[in-house]
């Protein structure tokens, strides 16, 4: 399978998984109950609003598999910008193991080969992103 | 020459006010990209990184005004946010200063990334909270800002 291939397969697996209503419910309900610092984090937060920003995420994440000018500074931006959350980077693992357990749950086609795939566009992800939160030099080269 | 960022209603925030100053910002960036497409030199890009800086200030400063006004629960995400953008290129503008970097298309993307996301994300939460508080999407006059910022 070609990237672009892959990138369709991921769109059409999330488009399948997301016209579960519950999609975002379950993720954040399945990521909370990891650990209580993760629900600290996010007590008293909008989950409105949360879930928009998930949703903003994995927009950029498929961008940046799809090497879209920009989008990687934008997700090591992004994994700065999470320093303020006092989150730990091993987080994002968690993350995304969260995230591929509820595609799973959502996606009735999910198969090994959906899974591989979304673990290549959000471990993509997720790596520029805590790159950008461990170094305080990781700021967007202008080159 | 195409533009780097086409305005269209994707990026209307529903108050004219609002959608104006951003239309200021996409502006910029396409200017900011024909500079770097016809090589104008660091110096005139620079010029325009700065305006762009300067009127982004002012932009957040009324934007962050308008929601202390309106109480907006969401205040300090997004005041966060706005200084996070601000850090961020200015720290890359003293790198292109004091490293003699050129301003490249890597950065003119990441600005138009997160111009783009961050009107479609959180400015549009803050508008809709404004618009249910009973601030009007148009006024029938003509946006402030574009009486002093030609």
């Amino acid at each position: 399978m070609t990237r672009t291939e892959r990138l369709a397969e991921f769109h059409r697996s999330l488009e399948r998984a997301t016209a579960e209503p519950e999609f975002l419910d379950r993720f954040y309900k399945s990521f909370m109950a990891i650990s209580p610092k993760i629900q600290r984090v996010f007590q008293g937060t909008d989950m409105a609003r949360l879930k928009r920003k998930l949703k903003s995420s994995l927009h950029v994440m498929t961008l940046a598999v799809d090497d879209a000018p920009g989008a990687d500074d934008y997700m090591r931006f992004l994994g700065k910008t999470h320093r303020r959350l006092n989150l730990d980077p091993a987080h994002f693992d968690l993350w995304k193991g969260s995230l591929l357990k509820t595609a799973a749950e959502c996606d009735p086609e999910f198969d090994d080969r959906t899974q591989a795939i979304w673990a290549e566009v959000i471990g993509n992800g997720i790596e520029l992103m805590r790159s950008g939160m461990a170094s305080r030099d990781s700021r967007t080269s202008p080159e | 020459m195409s533009e780097l960022i086409a305005w269209d209603d994707s990026l209307s925030v529903g108050i004219d006010e609002i959608d104006e100053q951003h239309k200021v910002l996409v502006r910029l960036l396409n200017d900011l990209n024909q500079a770097i497409k016809e090589h104008h030199g660091n110096e005139a890009c620079l010029a325009i990184l700065d305006r762009l800086v300067d009127y982004t200030r002012i932009h957040f400063a009324v934007e962050e005004a308008l929601m202390r006004i309106f109480e907006y629960p969401d205040y300090e995400n997004h005041k966060a946010e706005h200084e996070e953008l601000v850090e961020e290129v200015l720290a890359m503008r003293h790198e292109i200063t004091h490293e003699e970097r050129r301003i490249s298309f890597k950065l003119l993307h990441f600005l138009k990334m997160w111009l783009t996301q961050h009107i479609m994300d959180s400015d549009k939460e803050y508008s809709e909270y404004f618009l249910a508080q009973g601030m009007k999407s148009k006024t029938g006059k003509r946006a402030w800002f574009s009486r002093i910022w030609s």
